[in-house]
């Protein structure tokens, strides 16, 4: 999430919840929430994030005009439907498909089930999971390779709900997502980041 | 609280797939702006929706959907691409004739785990852990990381009567890299890269170069990303085999 000015960021705050902690739970998940519609609307990874604080600049905006928004949930999602179907619009749809034709060419990205990887791919995952810290690690590599059981005893060990469980594990996938899309960028495989 | 949260499951693994229409679509997007159980559930219904995919459980057509929706959400190419690398499946196989009957494959399986009791020599098993600093791109903060050297023995060959002659590796847990080394002299001069693939399976898993430590000795190196099993690491000379090292992975407490 980007920065904001103190004052932005506590009106954004109260709309969520009187308590700042909870507000600022609150606020966080509603983020990953946007990133995840966006997402599911066709958004990448880094695109969805940059959507995602557009969304929540437009309510800060609008609550320090003095605007009174009563449904703060609903307000985001309507928001976040509109200022998809504007960037969806404005985005030139040959320059998605080359962007995918682009990624799709240079890498192996949904291959046969065991298809060797690209060395450079291998290198990014590598690097990004070693961006993890250790306990993260961990935690996501026994979350992945277990089942139902397996994933309600792990949040059970961890004094962590079956869902916040969820919730942490989705915010690492998505930062070990966003990075290896970087890393791609960086090594030349990419041309934009989608 | 989600009042029932099975009736939500079928409706979830629509909207994922694409296949909800436009109104119900917009009604559970909706609800899981409102509702935080529901977005968890939205969740789990996609990595159950992943994980039966990897393991050959969706039916043909959930199958063409998954793919289909696979085309046009990097999302889901994203998350199935972290699901291989962090906990591959092997590929489901039709079961052989003689596998369908079960007193065969019992007879079978007997005397195939006699045969591997018999045949896997362990002879070599030097293990070493050293912690080490890495610094993660585009930020100077240094994450501790935990590499595992092992030596590969020599000769590393398949036996006549089809058995392997291999080292056993046992990944603690927090190891994120493993070093291979290979015997010195054992790699000809040249011999640049490498591939790793499953003792059963034939397609490689992951490719790269041979790389050189400081005493010359040819190494190679990769992510702690493969499941527990026997792998055969193939060094490359151009494209031809010249060798090939067996080992057996295991994840120790």
């Amino acid at each position: 999430m980007t920065q904001k000015t103190f004052s932005a960021y506590d009106l954004l705050l109260g709309a969520f919840a009187p308590q700042p902690e909870d507000a600022a739970y609150l606020l966080q998940l509603q983020w990953e929430k946007l990133v995840a519609f966006l997402e599911f609307k066709g958004a990448g990874i880094v695109e969805g994030e940059q959507l995602a604080d557009k969304v929540m600049d437009i309510a800060t905006r609008r609550l320090q005009e003095g605007e009174s928004i009563a449904n703060i949930r609903a307000f985001l999602y309507e928001t976040a439907r509109y200022v998809w179907l504007n960037h969806y619009r404005k985005t030139k749809r040959t320059q998605r498909w080359f962007d995918q034709y682009e990624y799709w060419s240079k890498l192996k990205v949904l291959g046969a089930q065991n298809e060797e990887l690209e060395p450079v791919q291998v290198k990014c995952y590598q690097q990004c999971l070693h961006g993890l810290d250790t306990a993260d690690h961990d935690l996501l590599a026994e979350y992945t390779s277990g089942n139902t059981q397996t994933r309600l005893a792990l949040a059970e060990r961890k004094h962590m709900t079956r869902n916040s469980l969820t919730v942490r594990i989705n915010r690492m996938r998505s930062a070990l997502r966003k990075c290896y899309a970087e890393c791609l960028k960086k090594e030349g495989c990419i041309k934009n980041l989608v | 609280m989600l009042n029932d949260p099975q009736q939500y499951r079928s409706r979830l693994q629509a909207y994922l797939l694409r296949q909800s229409p436009a109104e119900e679509s917009e009604r559970l997007e909706s609800e899981f702006f409102e509702n935080d159980d529901l977005f968890a559930l939205l969740l789990q219904a996609e990595e159950e929706l992943i994980e039966r995919f990897e393991r050959g459980q969706l039916s043909r057509d959930e199958q063409r959907a998954f793919r289909s929706a696979t085309q046009s959400s990097p999302r889901l190419r994203d998350l199935l691409e972290v699901q291989r690398r962090l906990a591959p499946q092997p590929p489901a196989r039709k079961p052989r004739p003689w596998q369908r009957s079960w007193p065969m494959a019992v007879a079978a399986s007997v005397l195939v785990v006699l045969s591997l009791l018999a045949s896997w020599r362990i002879y070599v098993y030097k293990i070493k852990i050293s912690p080490r600093t890495v610094f993660t791109a585009g930020e100077s903060k240094q994450s501790p990381a935990a590499t595992l050297t092992a030596q590969l023995n020599s000769p590393g060959l398949r036996g006549g009567n089809n058995s392997y002659t291999g080292t056993a590796i046992a990944v603690a847990p927090g190891i994120r890299e493993l070093i291979l080394l290979l015997p010195p002299g054992s790699v000809p001069s040249g011999a640049r890269t490498f591939s790793i693939r499953s003792a059963d399976n034939p397609a490689p898993v992951l490719k790269g170069e041979v790389a050189l430590n400081n005493q010359k000795q040819p190494l190679v190196r990769i992510p702690n990303l493969l499941p527990p099993n026997d792998y055969i690491v193939t060094i490359f000379s151009g494209k031809a085999p010249v060798a090939d090292f067996y080992f057996r992975l295991n994840f120790s407490n």
